[in-house]
């Protein structure tokens, strides 16, 4: 059993693959907790000491690795480095499978969502060669968010409602996924103005989120709340969980969830008729793009509440 | 959907600005791996049939769609919602009367 050391401890000893496999192990679960900055520290440490052992199979398992991190941290440009070459060199289907879901992931987040679809579709088809539930209901859901960013809402929620019904079935703890999609299909529904059941599903991955201390996806789950009540017309009831979302935001350095938070407060204020609180949460937002100075009097100009989507 | 709009903001500029940034972001969240292994089951899972060749986003009265050709070569055209900003894009685009005509760009 390899001893824990704190991030960044590389040091001239020699590494062995359980120490890889160890700091593998304790960066998914930074992921979990949503701890980006200890994931990404992990990360790092997990690169170095597979370069040191100079071993193909764990360098790229480290690429896959970083990938993960990176993404979480809401960066996809930097996380599509180095997967294709994985893809293109493996020869595990297990690293392929990996390799082919975060570069789908990396390039659906920088909507090239034609060739994110490409690549999802590769990573199911490993997964169903691997006879591999977890990652066939993990590319299910990725399907959802494919389709969801090509607006196509019903294809969207027969793709999440596969990978909750998955995941569902399968034995052991698996409460961190299932508050993903539950919140993905939520919000899918609010968007399709089933407010009942896109609620339910949203307070239901709220509270698993919490009961695990994923803190990335209560942020998430608080912040699409927010989003339905602003949606249904109901600005006070969104305020508590828009605040909620922005304190997590602030506490886990989640600059995505931070941007929709204070689009959210902005738009709650003006809808309330706080004007210096409108013009706060306006003023931050604007802060994130310098380079389109006057999105602040634009939104003060234009309620686009009921046309925007999140995440 | 629109308020009262002011004058005072100097839409054009605004609209190039805005489409120059084009700060798309992304829609649903991505699970990422677990700490349990692999569970090993079986269950089938149904793959939706390509969708061909990557989709061209074009605008259509101002609102953002993206063109998709299916496998049997006929096109299908879909709402692009990708994002707030897309939406602030297509809203700004309408309101300077640009975009009643279909403009296609390869994204």
């Amino acid at each position: 059993m390899p001893v824990p050391r704190p991030p960044g401890a590389i040091t001239d000893v020699p590494m062995t693959r359980a120490d890889y496999t160890d700091l593998e192990r304790r960066c998914r679960a930074a992921v979990h907790r949503g701890a980006l900055q200890e994931s990404r520290d992990l990360a790092t440490e997990a690169a170095a000491v597979a370069e040191q052992l100079a071993d193909a199979d764990l360098m790229e398992r480290s690429t896959t690795l970083r990938s993960m991190v990176l993404l979480e941290a809401g960066d996809p440009v930097a996380a599509e480095h180095g997967l294709r070459e994985v893809l293109l060199a493996t020869a595990d289907d297990g690293t392929a499978c990996r390799a082919a879901f975060y570069l789908a992931s990396s390039l659906r987040r920088q909507g090239k969502v034609g060739r994110a679809l490409v690549f999802a579709q590769r990573a199911g088809e490993k997964a169903a060669s691997l006879r591999d539930s977890v990652w066939k209901a993990r590319c299910q859901n990725l399907l959802g968010n494919i389709h969801l960013n090509k607006g196509d809402l019903e294809a969207a929620d027969r793709a999440y409602g596969r990978a909750l019904k998955l995941w569902t079935r399968l034995e052991g703890d698996h409460r961190f996924a299932l508050a993903i999609v539950r919140d993905n299909l939520g919000y899918c529904r609010i968007l399709r103005r089933r407010f009942r059941s896109g609620l339910t599903l949203l307070n239901e991955a709220l509270a698993t989120a919490r009961a695990i201390g994923d803190r990335r996806t209560e942020a998430e789950c608080s912040q699409d709340i927010a989003h339905a009540q602003l949606t249904r017309g109901q600005a006070g009831a969104a305020r508590p969980f828009a605040l909620s979302a922005l304190r997590l935001a602030e506490e886990g350095g989640y600059r995505d969830v931070l941007q929709n938070a204070c689009y959210l407060l902005g738009e709650i204020a003006r809808l309330e008729q706080h004007d210096d609180e409108c013009e706060h949460y306006f003023n931050r937002l604007q802060a994130f793009f310098p380079q389109v100075p006057r999105l602040r009097e634009f939104l003060r100009a234009f309620d686009i509440s009921s046309i925007l989507t999140l995440h | 959907m629109t308020r009262v709009l002011r004058r005072t903001v100097p839409l054009l500029l605004l609209a190039t600005l805005v489409l120059s940034a084009n700060p798309v972001q992304s829609g649903g969240r991505d699970v990422p791996e677990s700490q349990l292994p692999g569970s090993g089951g079986t269950t089938s899972t149904a793959w939706p049939a390509p969708c061909g060749d990557e989709p061209v986003l074009v605008w259509v009265g101002g609102v953002p769609y993206t063109v998709s050709l299916n496998p049997d070569g006929s096109a299908q055209l879909e709402p692009s919602l990708v994002g707030v900003w897309d939406h602030l894009l297509a809203e700004t685009a309408r309101l300077i009367g640009f975009g009643d005509t279909v403009e296609g760009s390869c994204p």
